[in-house]
Parts: structure tokens; C-alpha cells; sequence
């Protein structure tokens, strides 16, 4: 029986780079590529790009979502078209937040909603750092400044070739020192899942301009506090 | 890096050249005493330094292995390797100039006179195609590849150039808040300011106030080559960082602000393009931006305060300005490929340059492509812009308001567009030095009928060039404009397109970025030795070299029975996680695969599988696959590899207008997919699962959902190769784990990975059909031997009414199944192979291979259909001879299908 952890679809690509890969949520996940300070300074400084295909992500259609559904756990809903939300949410909410779908959900309701759980389908790339916005503009055709694709809201467009769902999610108020970077703008670049490597040496590539580093969750929770 | 700061060496035609701090590759060889910078694209006429401000073509040159790169603005860097082009041996002495010898024999629209024969064309091709042309292009492996990128920015307002009204009018945006960037095509911004007496004074303050804003973007090195629709400009950023080699730039902007000033048009005289021959701008670039002398002795032609004030730069710099004369005087340059003097109307003047002052023209083409209409202004001398689009503005010289009038000047003074209409018809007095069109060429051009400037332009390719007309349209114009008699304004001017200036290819195209897929297994397949074939953006595994890894022995045909003999002897177990796979859900999710495939779905049963094949409006077969019924409101669809998208688009697209409650969802890159296959294959998944997998628990084309190994998946009983067989989808994320688990558990049992192309033999043997490879754009499933698909009971189906009337009919042509008969040593059809009725053509193959089964040939083609008949012979047209082959209707191999529900 197989009792590993899932990999996401830059397993192979974070043990060449010397990752250190630990279980998250049942996930082989990216700790740390160098110290976890080093990363979180390269990304208030410049941009950093994380590994977050395991976030948990739902496709949500039907009759039913008239409006956007309200989940008390805590999920974002993302309108990618017209009664057709992606809910994303923290590993941790998953499970409730499931169960309150499956509620809604079914053929028998007059409204009914139909749920897909798509968290394999999609490679979730995580772009933070003050010049993210330069990565995503030299790949992709997508208006990404703070007017054209405000915090929250999404786009669809291609990046590095590849149809992809961007989802702005910035993070807080970032201090380097005593000074103050004020709010850090954060992409999420969500691909199908089998271009994973192909966007991800693309994104690096980009970067390269900047200077880009490689961030794990230790690093992210220096950056969300 | 770049050689802002301090010297540093560059290297032309391989020998070193020093550049000082601020020196472009121009003007670091013109200070080392570089004079012949190209020669002509047709005479091959030594050509020097013409305007210094990238806009002619007398500088291009090899830089690093790229062609036609303007040195004129190309800053110096450490190391770079520059060549001249165009010229054999050597820039200064150049053979291929014994082409103006025999002038005579190249008059204008030569091309179009003397090859009117193909066979004429043929025989002189390879020696023009050597000898004509601006340099080589670079090939791959030369080691002159580059790295190119995109980048899409975002503007309130763009301002198009540097120079005093751009610099003003990005300060007053930015000064209301407004996000601004500011595009200019000289390393610094300032325009004309930086070279003019007392200009660079008045550039800085600006320049630093524009800086001091936060919302300012500068591009400064930047050129804008077009202005499209939507105010979409496109620019190019040479070397913007590292060894990228130019970046494209889309900027979308609100407003757009033309200010791209206005530029200098060489003066029309015979020998105008001797080297020495120079705009006054580009002396005074020279002078005030490198601290370079231009010459000894200088002539300075022009008739307004332009030539008095360049007089004094150029004495001032230490040349001895001989005379300035007004260009009604000048009658021609001598000199024996350089300036040796001027012939003032009969008066000899010694000089080694002449400084012409020649008419300043509004650098307009943006607003023209944007929709300005270019009107002549007889005051200006020069076209002017009027009847702006209204998002797009200008300012400056680039209106044509701030050139001198007439009366500035002189009233006897004249135009050089006026000159130009009466100038003689000089064979060297270039018009075009592009494309060295001549003023006699064009007017022999006129004579010949081609009066109007726009059939002018094609017929002679003045204004084609490098330049895109910037230096030589008004003279063109003048010129066309004195031999029809018409005038200028009547004449008019020529369209003006992007890109200007030109833009290469490796810009255009952007970073060489293919996107590849993987499936979850890649990295397995690469350990056991794939040898991989792409398919669309799909990489797969051909077969695996594994076994055979040691062996020199071990070809593909090796490699590949052996893998075929796997599955039909033991187990083999194939990624097919490629498949494109659909949920579909709703109350009406049944509805709408009724109405878009052939076959009926609303009366299958949950737990159980059927082949689909979707038809077009004219019952062509688009594309086919599995659906299994999961739930009575849940159906999962498999698709062929290179179909996925076409078929999600299509299914939503016949739900349009629609009130159907039914909902499509690509879960392909989510779920991981194999196939196990074969006698012992049973076997193996029975210890890994609780599912029972008897056939009467668990028959032929049925599907269940269970774990295999502990990861949920679900499994589908049906059999592409013949074999009895699952096809299991699982988890992407426990893709490479279970397929590790698959293999090591059926280790005991013969279990072999196998690649694509065992598959594609295997399939062939049972006779199933590959859509887009047995098929084509006029097959329907009845020609394909599958009337059994097309459920004509239904209400309606797409594609019904067409394969309704065809089956009324007998058809031309079907797939029929051969087997090559008695052939020693066969040989094996190619894909597209001639069938040959009666000696004539009269089908193709689609797929053959060698069956170690049938020890034979077998293979699918289409025949006409009272030869595709059991038993029928036809032959195959194989490396140029003619093949007998036995039309075979039934499978190959298991006909009965007694394998598949064993």
C-alpha cells in the first residue's frame, strides 16, 4: 500500500534544486531552499516564487450560485465565469469546507451546485515581492498593475504560453528593518498541472532580471506575520 | 558592459579599437580614423557616417554575429566584436564594386526587365542571392544565438521622445498625477538639446524634475516602431539586461503624446553620398556628444541659420570651415570614393567633408499610422500632420509648428523638395541610399509610366530600405513631383507602416519558450529509459531502452516486440495520463452527450462504459473516446490526446442558448492514467485492490470506483490493445508512487512498462482506428467500418441528417483492413502510401506495421469500397514497387474478442 506523501508536480524539480521537503497537510512540500530569513528578504526586496500547488482548490458551477457563495470558513471565491467560482482556501479548512459544499451540492436541489475538487488539476505558483509585477508583465499580456487587476480579484490570460488563472492575493504590510515596504503585492499563477515545469523555469528565467529567489512555507510565515 | 565610465577596447573587423567613456561603436571608430563605415546595397559605393542618429543606413554593420545593427547609436561594450557587411574582401577594397561599371545593364526595374524567363532567373539566382542583400543572416549553431523577450506594460500617458516638447509634456502629466512613460531612442533623453550650443544647460533641470516624480517610467534607448490600434504601441529595448539581446515592449497607454521631433534630410547633388558627405546634426553629435573633430577642412552647404551656426560649431571643434555656400550652388562632390572637394558652380573647393543643412521633415509616421493626415505645407517645406485621432496628441517640431517658414528664411530661398523637382537627372545623385535608387532612376520611372508615388515606391523601391523612407521620401516626392509635373502637394505622400525603424525577427518572435507537458510520471519513464516523441506539447515514451540498455543489440523494433510481447504473453502497463479526461455534471448532462455524440448515453447504466465518436455537422469523425456513467447525473469523458480542448469547447458550445444543466469540467492534468493490460494483468490488480475483478463482477466495458494500493481511483474495464485490460485513473499526485507499485508488484508476473509504439501495434492488430490517423477530414464512422456507433433511432444527434443521406447511399471509399501476402522479406508501407487498383491510385494506407502474430504486414487503408471487401487483393506501392495485399474486414488478431472479456 502506498502511505507516501502526494507530490506536487515540482517534486522533481525541488530536489534538484536541494529543497528541503518536509510533510504539509500530506504534501511533500519545499521547507526551505537556503534559510528561511534569506528568502523572505529576497522576496520584500525584489520577488521570490513559491510551490503552493497544494492549496486546496474546488471548481464550483450550476443554477445555484447566482451570487457568489458564502462560506463561513475561511475560502475566497475567485468568478471565473458566469455562475462558475474557484474556491481556494487554507489547507486546514479544507475538510469543513467540503462538507458545507457537499451540502450544497446535488441534482435534487431546484438551484443545485456541482463541486469538482481540482487541487491536482492546477500547479499554483506563488509570486511575492515588490517586482512581481515585472516577472508576470515580461510573460504574460494580463494588466497586473494596482488599478488593472486590483487585490482579490483575478484574470485569466496566458503566461509563458500557458493558459493560466491569475489570482491576486497580496500579502500584509511588510517592514525590512525599520522601514516600511508597505503592502507586498502576491500573484498566484494557477497552470494545468503537467505545464508546471515548463511555467516554472519560465518565471524563473523572467526573474532572472530581478534577481528572483525561491521561497518554502517557513519563509512565508516570516512574510505573513 | 557597457562603456559609460571608462575605455575600453572593441574589436572591428578583428582588430582592436579603443572607446572612450559615452562613445557609441560610430564614434569610437570614426575618433580611430574609420571613414568607410558600409558599402551601397547595390553599387556597393563606400558609404561613411551620414546622420549619426540612427536613422540612415550608411552605418550598419555585423555586431556579435547579428546583421544590420545601426553603430551609429550602439553604445560601445567591452570586447564587442563588430564586422562590416556587405563588402568582399574588405570594406575598403570591395570587388563586388565593379557592379557600377556595368551600370548600364542595371536600370531602374531591372529585376522585372531581364528575368522574364525562369531559366534566365534560374542561372544568375545563386550569384545575386550571394552578392545582394545587407549582410547574413545568422544560422542556427553559428554561435550567434541570442535571447529575446516580451514585456506588456500598462500607461496612462506614453510620451514618444525625449527632446524639449516631450520632456514638457510628460512633466505637465506627471505634474496632474498622471502614471507616465516617457519613450526615447537615444541613450539619453534631451533630443536635440544635447548636441545644440547651450542645449544640454537647458535639458538637465527638466530632466531631473521628470525624475524626481514617482509615477514616471523612462525608456530611454527605446524605439517606438509603430503605434497600432487601441493605443497599443510596440518599442524595442536593445539589451535592456544580462545577455538578453533586445526586448519587445507592448505598452498599452490612455493617451498617447507624439513628440518625436523632427529629423534631417540629406540635400540632392550629384555624389551626394561620397564619404565626408554629412548632416550637420550628425557634426554636431560628433562635436558635442564624443569631442570628435568630423574632418580638416570643411564646406558647409545651407541656407538658413542652421549653417551659420554649425560653421562656428565646426571651428570652434578645429575645422577649417572653407566656405558655406547655399545649396543652389553646389553642384556636385568629387572625390575618388571620399570627398576631395566641391564644384560650386564651376569654382573648385577643396575639403575633406561637407556639412550639409538639409531640410528638417516632422518625424510624423506614428501619427500617420495612428490616422493623421499628412497635408504639404508649402510654408514649412514639409509635410505636416493635421486631423489628429482623438487619443492621440503631438507636440513640437513633430507638428511641423516649430520649423522655419519661408519668410525665416528668405523668400528666394527655396525647399529642398523644390530642388529636388528640379533637379537633373543625375545618375549618382542618390535619392534612396537604401536601396541606391537614383534621381534619374526615378524619373526614368515616371517615363515609364509609373506616376504615382505609391506605384513609384514599388516599382523602384525608394523609401523600402532600412530606412523606411525617413531620409529620402521628400526628396522622392520632389523628384516625382518635377518629372510629372504635378507639384508637390498634389503628388503626395507614401503610406507609412510599422515598424519603423525596422525591428528584427528574434524581437518579433520573443523568448524561444515551447511549453512542454509532463505527465506525472515523466521522471519514472526517464529512469527506465524512455526514449521520448512529442506529441503536441505532450512528451511520451516511444518505448524504453531499459532491457536493452547494455546491449548494442537492442533497436527499436527490438525494443518495441519485445514490450508487444509483454502484453500479449504476460502484462504490460502503459501511461496514458495524456488522454484528455471530462467530468461532465447535470440533470441534462445525458441530454447533451445524446445530442453531440453518435452514439445513445441517456439509456447507459451507471457502472458502465461505451465508445463515443463526435461527428460534425457534415458527419465527419471529429474525435472519439470513452464514456462511463458514474451517477446518473455524472458522466466521465476520455478524449484523444490532441483533442481535449476542441472537445470541452464543443460540448459548451452546443449547450449555448440552452437552459441545460449540464456542466463540463477538464480534470485531465488532475488525474494520472495507465493502462495494465494482459493474461496476467487479473492477477496483479487483484493485490492491490479489494475491487472484484471477475469478469462477471467486473466485465467488459464497465467501470468502478476503488483503491488501488490505497489511492482512490477509478478503473475502467475496457481494451485498447486487444488484451484484457484496466485502465486506471487515479490522484496526479500519487501518479509516479502507484506506477511504481504496479511495476513492482507485477514483477513476479512478466509485467513491462510499454511505449507508444508497441501500443500503436498492438491496436493495429485488433483493427481499432486512431482518429486523425485512419481518419481524416472526410471520413464518417460508416466509411471507417463503424455504422455500429451511429444510433439513427435517436431524436437528434449532430451530424444525424448527413450520415442519415449517406447511409442511404453506397459509399466511394472504406478503411479496409490488409495483410501483405507472401513477401519474403516485407517490406512496410509508410503512412500515406498509394493503393493501387488497376494501376492507378486509388486509396492510401493509413497505419502498417510488421505483426509478429501474423508474421506479416498488416495495416489499415482506404480502398474504394467494392475492393474493401473480405478477401479482396490490392496492391501497395512500397519503395517503388507494387505489393500485393489481402483485404482483411475482421481483426487481425482475436476477432471474437474473446481476450478482451475473458
Amino acid at each position: 500500500m502506498i502511505n507516501s506523501l502526494k507530490r506536487t508536480p515540482l517534486f522533481g524539480a525541488h530536489q534538484r534544486l536541494g529543497a528541503r521537503l518536509e510533510p504539509f497537510h500530506g504534501w511533500a512540500v519545499p521547507a526551505r531552499f537556503r534559510s528561511p530569513e534569506e528568502e523572505a528578504r529576497t522576496a520584500r526586496e525584489s520577488v521570490a516564487v513559491g510551490d503552493w500547488s497544494w492549496a486546496p482548490k474546488f471548481d464550483l458551477k450550476g443554477p445555484g450560485l447566482k451570487t457568489p457563495p458564502q462560506f463561513e470558513e475561511q475560502a475566497i471565491c475567485w468568478p471565473l465565469g458566469v455562475r462558475h467560482y474557484l474556491v481556494t482556501c487554507e489547507p486546514a479548512a479544507q475538510e469543513p469546507l467540503l462538507e458545507r459544499i457537499r451540502e450544497m451540492e446535488g441534482a435534487d436541489s431546484p438551484s443545485p451546485i456541482y463541486c469538482t475538487v481540482v487541487t491536482s488539476v492546477y500547479a499554483d505558483l506563488r509570486l511575492v515581492g515588490p517586482r512581481s509585477r515585472d516577472v508576470l508583465s515580461k510573460l504574460s499580456s494580463l494588466e497586473v498593475s494596482e488599478g488593472g487587476l486590483p487585490n482579490y480579484r483575478c484574470g485569466q490570460a496566458a503566461v509563458a504560453e500557458v493558459q493560466a488563472i491569475i489570482l491576486r492575493q497580496d500579502l500584509g504590510r511588510q517592514e525590512l528593518g525599520r522601514q516600511d515596504l508597505g503592502v507586498m503585492p502576491a500573484f498566484h499563477v494557477l497552470v494545468s498541472r503537467d505545464y508546471a515545469e515548463s511555467v516554472w523555469r519560465a518565471v524563473l528565467e523572467a526573474g532572472e532580471e530581478f534577481g528572483i529567489g525561491l521561497f518554502g512555507f517557513e519563509a512565508c510565515s516570516l512574510l505573513e506575520v | 558592459m557597457s562603456i559609460t565610465s571608462q575605455s575600453g577596447t572593441i574589436f572591428f573587423n578583428g582588430k582592436p579599437v579603443r572607446a572612450q567613456a559615452g562613445d557609441t561603436v560610430a564614434s569610437a571608430l570614426y575618433r580611430a580614423g574609420q571613414r568607410i563605415f558600409s558599402r551601397s546595397f547595390k553599387y556597393h559605393r563606400p558609404r561613411g557616417l551620414l546622420c549619426a542618429a540612427g536613422r540612415c543606413p550608411n552605418c550598419l554593420m555585423n555586431v556579435a554575429g547579428i546583421p544590420s545593427v545601426r553603430v551609429c547609436t550602439l553604445p560601445a561594450r567591452e570586447g564587442m566584436v563588430v564586422r562590416s557587411q556587405n563588402a568582399w574582401p574588405s570594406l575598403e577594397r570591395d570587388w563586388l564594386a565593379m557592379a557600377e561599371a556595368v551600370d548600364f545593364l542595371m536600370p531602374v526595374g531591372w529585376y522585372y526587365k531581364r528575368f522574364t524567363s525562369h531559366a534566365a532567373w534560374r542561372r544568375v539566382r545563386p550569384f545575386i542571392r550571394r552578392v545582394a542583400g545587407l549582410g547574413d543572416a545568422p544560422a542556427p549553431g553559428d554561435g550567434s544565438e541570442r535571447r529575446y523577450e516580451h514585456a506588456h506594460l500598462n500607461t496612462e500617458v506614453a510620451v514618444i521622445g525625449g527632446g524639449p516638447a516631450g520632456l514638457q509634456a510628460a512633466l505637465e502629466s506627471a505634474a496632474r498625477g498622471e502614471e507616465v512613460t516617457l519613450i526615447d531612442d537615444q541613450p539619453a533623453l534631451g533630443g536635440h538639446l544635447r548636441y545644440s550650443r547651450s542645449g544640454a544647460a537647458a535639458s538637465s533641470p527638466l530632466i531631473a524634475q521628470l525624475q524626481a516624480y514617482p509615477g514616471v517610467r523612462l525608456l530611454t534607448g527605446s524605439s517606438c516602431f509603430g503605434l497600432y490600434e487601441g493605443n497599443l504601441l510596440g518599442i524595442v529595448q536593445p539589451r535592456p539586461y544580462g545577455d538578453v539581446a533586445e526586448r519587445l515592449i507592448h505598452l498599452r497607454a490612455q493617451r498617447v503624446v507624439v513628440a518625436t521631433g523632427a529629423y534631417e534630410t540629406p540635400l540632392l547633388f550629384h555624389n551626394n553620398d561620397l564619404v565626408g558627405v554629412m548632416l550637420s546634426t550628425a557634426a554636431q553629435r560628433l562635436i558635442r556628444l564624443h569631442g570628435i573633430k568630423p574632418g580638416e577642412r570643411a564646406v558647409v552647404v545651407g541656407w538658413d541659420e542652421r549653417a551659420a551656426g554649425v560653421a562656428v560649431d565646426l571651428v570652434e571643434a578645429g575645422v577649417d570651415v572653407v566656405e558655406v555656400i547655399e545649396p543652389e550652388a553646389l553642384t556636385a562632390a568629387a572625390g575618388r570614393g571620399r570627398v576631395e572637394g566641391v564644384d560650386a558652380r564651376g569654382r573648385w573647393i577643396g575639403c575633406d567633408l561637407i556639412v550639409t543643412c538639409g531640410q528638417r521633415v516632422p518625424d510624423a509616421g506614428l501619427l500617420a499610422q495612428a490616422g493623421a493626415r499628412m497635408e504639404w505645407s508649402a510654408e514649412r517645406g514639409a509635410f505636416v500632420p493635421v486631423e489628429l485621432p482623438p487619443w492621440a496628441s503631438a507636440a513640437g517640431e513633430a507638428l511641423g509648428e516649430l520649423l522655419p517658414r519661408r519668410q525665416a528664411a528668405g523668400a528666394a530661398a527655396a525647399h529642398p523638395s523644390e530642388r529636388a523637382e528640379r533637379a537633373e537627372r543625375a545618375k549618382r545623385a542618390f535619392v534612396c541610399l537604401c536601396e541606391d535608387v537614383s534621381s534619374r532612376d526615378l524619373v526614368d520611372a515616371v517615363e515609364e509610366g509609373f506616376d504615382s508615388i505609391e506605384t513609384l515606391k514599388r516599382y523602384t523601391t525608394a523609401t523600402m530600405g532600412p530606412c523606411q523612407g525617413r531620409m529620402c521620401q521628400l526628396n522622392a516626392i520632389g523628384v516625382c513631383a518635377g518629372a510629372t509635373g504635378r507639384g508637390v502637394a498634389e503628388t503626395g505622400v507614401t503610406t507609412s507602416r510599422p515598424p519603423t525603424p525596422p525591428v528584427s525577427l528574434g524581437a518579433l518572435a520573443g523568448a524561444r519558450r515551447h511549453p512542454v507537458r509532463r505527465t506525472p510520471m515523466h521522471e519514472d519513464h526517464e529512469a527506465l529509459g524512455a526514449i521520448w516523441m512529442d506529441m503536441g506539447d505532450w512528451k511520451r515514451p516511444r518505448y524504453y531502452r531499459g532491457h536493452y540498455r547494455e546491449s548494442a543489440s537492442g533497436g527499436e523494433r527490438e525494443c518495441v516486440e519485445s514490450e508487444y510481447r509483454a502484453v500479449r504473453e504476460r502484462a504490460g502497463l502503459i501511461d496514458v495520463s495524456t488522454l484528455g479526461k471530462l467530468e461532465v455534471r447535470g440533470r441534462d448532462a445525458a441530454r447533451l452527450l445524446d445530442k453531440v455524440y453518435t452514439h445513445r448515453f441517456s439509456d447507459l447504466r451507471p457502472g458502465r462504459v461505451r465508445y463515443a465518436v463526435i461527428c460534425d455537422e457534415s458527419g465527419i469523425i471529429l474525435d472519439d473516446g470513452t464514456i462511463s456513467r458514474l451517477a446518473e447525473d455524472r458522466f466521465f469523458i476520455t478524449t484523444t490526446t490532441g483533442n481535449l480542448d476542441f472537445v470541452e469547447q464543443w460540448l459548451t458550445w452546443w449547450m449555448v442558448g440552452t437552459d441545460w444543466d449540464a456542466h463540463i469540467t477538464n480534470v485531465t492534468a488532475g488525474l494520472a492514467t495507465v493502462n495494465l493490460a494482459g493474461p496476467e494483468a487479473r492477477g496483479i490488480l487483484r493485490l492491490l485492490t479489494d475491487c472484484l475483478l471477475d469478469s462477471q463482477d467486473f466485465p467488459y466495458m464497465s467501470c468502478r470506483q476503488a483503491d488501488v494500493a490505497g489511492v482512490p481511483a477509478l478503473l475502467l474495464r475496457i481494451g485498447f490493445v486487444g488484451e484484457t485490460g484496466w485502465e486506471i485513473h487515479f490522484p496526479a499526485e500519487h501518479g509516479s508512487d502507484l506506477w511504481q507499485e504496479l511495476l513492482k508488484v507485477g514483477r513476479d508476473f512478466g509485467l513491462r512498462p510499454f511505449g507508444v509504439e508497441a501500443q500503436r501495434l498492438l491496436r493495429l492488430e485488433k483493427r481499432h482506428v486512431i482518429v486523425g490517423v485512419d481518419t481524416d477530414a472526410l471520413s464518417s464512422p460508416l466509411e471507417a467500418d463503424m455504422p455500429w456507433v451511429v444510433k439513427f433511432d435517436k431524436e437528434d444527434f449532430i451530424g444525424k441528417a448527413a450520415l442519415s443521406r449517406a447511409a442511404s447511399q453506397t459509399p466511394r471509399e472504406r478503411l479496409a483492413g490488409f495483410v501483405v501476402a507472401g513477401e519474403a522479406v516485407p517490406a512496410i508501407p509508410e503512412d500515406g502510401a498509394a493503393v493501387v487498383i488497376d494501376g492507378r491510385p486509388a486509396g492510401r494506407v493509413t497505419s502498417a506495421r510488421y505483426s509478429p502474430l501474423r508474421q506479416s504486414v498488416v495495416g489499415l487503408a482506404w480502398a474504394p469500397a467494392e475492393k474493401a471487401v473480405e478477401g479482396a487483393e490490392i496492391q501497395i506501392l512500397v519503395d517503388g514497387r507494387l505489393c500485393t495485399a489481402r483485404v482483411m474486414q475482421r481483426a487481425f488478431y482475436d476477432p471474437e474478442g474473446a481476450r478482451l472479456r475473458q
